[in-house]
């Protein structure tokens, strides 16, 4: 035995094998030890087109057209060649030249085999009258040709979904009464699946629904293929949780097939599960990362959840990387529709961050006032009822006057001080001391503490004899604390020793620190990621508006700072802002922003 | 008046005592005041009186905790109670805790919070209801309830 043979029996029973990369490998060498035998070609080129990778048809189509130049009148390299051209799908003007070339010259099976892998070429071509007249020639020839049946049933669906219908029909009821056999029952399955898809596509889902349940007493089993496409019909219906109920016994058999679980995932929407549907989703794209179906039940999914931006963010990657889903999905109008509802959120946000700050200094201040109105009306009642009753002398009036004269004093300054907050202007930075501030506030809000039995300790460090300056918005800063002081004080407001710390420090590597804390319960895992995203809130809703967090977050952002949580040691939550000083900001931003005239 | 009544006024405002003590001073009570819960709570259990006028909104010790504490240690004078404006919420805690008005500051008129403490102060209280009714024979109790 020759080197030849020996290479050619290697190959042989590699192929035997199943070994079929290996074997090609080796025929690339017999190629090159013998150029002159077109048996390396041929055996090269069928099984890379039967059984490797699309992507070494080009490697089998120039094998073939070597061989062709060895052996010109070959049928059977030019029939390879032209199954070739056709599964590489390009656009080949050769494909038609060589059918006609070859239909002549192949007989029996040979010939319908051309005759349908030309089909095939003219269906991807989009040329489906000319498909249409070989799949009757086929019929012509073979009568019987199942392949053909179903061939030119779809054809008929592009071209008269009406005579497609029928023809469906036809094959559903002459296949039912056919003799039976494993090849009838098989081809019932699989022409129930058609019809009924097509039925779908036509939007007749009654009709499907029907067809699937006669199917169902026909065969009298089940077949997944079967309960996948029921499912699908139900889901169409809308009967979602009957098909999701179908959906979940098929994802246990097919824990991989990603069409089951993008069903699911359509189903536990529908029914208003989103969380349960994102799941799925995101198991629909760990089998496959590229499925625009799976991205776009994500957006939608993430845009029902009122989650604008992130499901923008998906949106735009659909459209980016599978404009033709895009379009299908119609996501350039869900996308247009969220950035509507994003400016809407925006403005939304806007007024209830105004109506936050207002809102909680007009209560302050409510209860501030309530004390001088409260000694100027007792005093006032006292006097007139004096007069009634003849108990008034003429020394009682300085005091009174006195009286009243110093709570309207005391009015005044609460009114003032709330309209500097109210109208501070929010948009330039000053110097601003945080331990002033600190003190400001506090003596507005401290009788919400008091009122309810709640101990506030205050502890400004003053140490280094250096004020605690930084550059701020001291509005925005003073409405930071304020968020803080109220969620403390809420957290605390049902225990029995309440209390709640305001400390400033100046940290070793110049950082400017103001913690609030509190002794209540802290805030529990799950919730610390949530808790800075607007409008989500532990608190009922008359108390929070979810925004606080999330506004003083971004504030002391923009400041260049950081806003953040720590559980409280010994119990209890505690909110860090950490802004840089003075001297060191001063040094970081450009020259012309820091003013030091006094805007207080 | 048939008598002098025994007020106490707790309040943390220096000059809300000082205008309410001066009203009822002159209308024939005698007042002592109190600027704390802690100092309230420790004259309502030495001394007998007959109503208390209590602010809610005090530090230390606000007017709930304290009337619930002289509660606790068996005072049973009548309070009347002094909120802000719409503490309503304040003002249920208190009722609950058996207090007898409540006024709020910012709309008060002295002589309907004068009327109202004459009046609680004239009922007699229901320790003093049991002790008349258990000094009655039996069957006379009976045919009279």
């Amino acid at each position: 035995m020759d080197s030849k043979d020996t290479l050619r029996m290697q190959i042989e029973e590699l192929k035997e094998q199943g070994r079929y990369s290996e074997a090609a490998e080796l025929l690339i060498q017999f190629q090159k030890e013998y150029p002159d035998d077109v048996w390396g070609f041929y055996e090269f080129a069928t099984i890379t087109i039967r059984h490797l990778n699309k992507a070494r048809y080009g490697e089998a189509r120039i094998a073939i057209e070597l061989a062709l130049k060895l052996d010109p009148d070959s049928l059977n390299l030019k029939r390879l060649l032209f199954d070739t051209l056709v599964w590489m799908k390009g656009e080949e003007p050769n494909v038609d030249e060589m059918f006609n070339e070859l239909v002549d010259k192949l007989y029996g099976k040979d010939n319908l085999r051309l005759l349908y892998t030309y089909a095939s070429f003219l269906s991807r071509s989009k040329r489906h009258e000319q498909e249409e007249q070989i799949y009757l020639e086929i019929l012509r020839k073979s009568p019987n040709e199942y392949g053909a049946q179903l061939g030119l049933a779809r054809c008929y669906s592009v071209r008269d979904a009406e005579l497609a219908g029928k023809y469906y029909e036809n094959l559903w009821n002459g296949l039912q009464q056919s003799d039976p056999g494993k090849r009838r029952k098989h081809r019932l399955i699989d022409i129930a699946l058609r019809y009924s898809g097509f039925l779908r596509k036509q939007n007749r889902i009654a009709d499907a629904y029907t067809l699937l349940n006669e199917a169902e007493s026909v065969l009298k089993t089940q077949t997944v293929d079967l309960i996948f496409e029921k499912a699908v019909v139900l889901v169409k219906m809308g009967n979602h949780s009957e098909a999701y109920e179908l959906l979940k016994k098929i994802n246990i058999k097919r824990p991989k097939d990603r069409l089951v679980l993008n069903q699911m995932g359509v189903c536990l929407w529908a029914m208003g599960k989103l969380d349960e549907a994102l799941e799925v989703y995101k198991r629909e794209l760990e089998i496959d990362p590229n499925s625009p179906y799976g991205w776009t039940g994500i957006g939608i999914t993430l845009s029902e959840m009122g989650k604008h931006q992130e499901a923008r963010e998906i949106f735009l990657k659909v459209q980016n990387e599978f404009p033709d889903y895009a379009t299908k999905f119609g996501i350039q109008e869900r996308f247009r529709e969220l950035e509507q509802k994003i400016v809407d959120q925006q403005i939304e946000l806007e007024e209830a961050k105004k109506f936050s700050y207002l809102g909680k200094m007009a209560s302050a201040v409510a209860h501030e006032i309530n004390q001088p109105v409260g000694i100027i009306r007792a005093a006032t009642s006292a006097g007139l009822s004096d007069l009634d009753e003849e108990k008034f002398q003429f020394e009682n009036v300085k005091p009174l006057l006195e009286r009243i004269w110093t709570q309207t004093e005391r009015l005044n300054a609460i009114i003032n001080n709330f309209r500097r907050f109210a109208r501070g202007d929010r948009t330039q930075r000053e110097i601003v001391d945080i331990n002033e501030l600190i003190a400001r506030t506090i003596n507005t809000f401290e009788v919400q503490f008091t009122q309810r039995n709640i101990a506030l300790e205050t502890n400004l460090n003053r140490s280094d004899d250096k004020p605690l300056r930084v550059w701020a918005n001291p509005y925005q800063l003073e409405e930071v604390l304020i968020n803080l002081m109220t969620n403390a004080r809420e957290a605390v407001e049902d225990k029995e020793t309440a209390k709640v710390w305001v400390r400033t420090n100046r940290r070793k590597d110049g950082k400017i620190e103001m913690i609030v804390e509190d002794n209540g319960s802290g805030i529990v895992e799950e919730y610390r990621d949530q808790m800075f995203v607007p409008f989500v809130s532990t608190k009922s809703s008359e108390k929070g508006t979810g925004l606080g967090l999330h506004i003083s977050r971004r504030i002391i952002d923009e400041f260049g700072g950081r806003l953040y949580y720590q559980d409280r040691e010994g119990g209890g939550a505690r909110f860090t802002v950490e802004l840089p000083a003075l001297d060191s900001e001063r040094n970081n931003k450009n020259g012309t922003r820091v003013q030091t005239t006094n805007r207080g | 008046m048939e008598r002098e009544y025994k007020l106490l006024i707790v309040d943390d405002e220096s000059e809300i005592l000082n205008t309410y003590k001066e009203y009822f001073a002159k209308r024939d009570f005698q007042v002592e005041v109190a600027s704390n819960g802690i100092e309230g709570l420790e004259k309502l259990i030495h001394g007998e009186f007959d109503v208390a006028i209590v602010d809610i909104q005090m530090p230390k010790m606000n007017g709930i905790e304290m009337i619930r504490l002289a509660r606790k240690e068996g005072v049973d004078t009548d309070m009347v109670i002094l909120t802000g404006h719409g503490d309503r919420d304040d003002a249920v805690a208190a009722i609950n805790l058996g207090v007898s008005a409540w006024f709020e500051k910012p709309s008060i008129e002295m002589s309907k919070l004068k009327d109202k403490v004459v009046d609680i102060a004239q009922v007699i209280s229901l320790t003093e209801v049991e002790r008349i009714l258990s000094a009655i024979p039996n069957g006379e109790q009976r045919d009279r309830l």
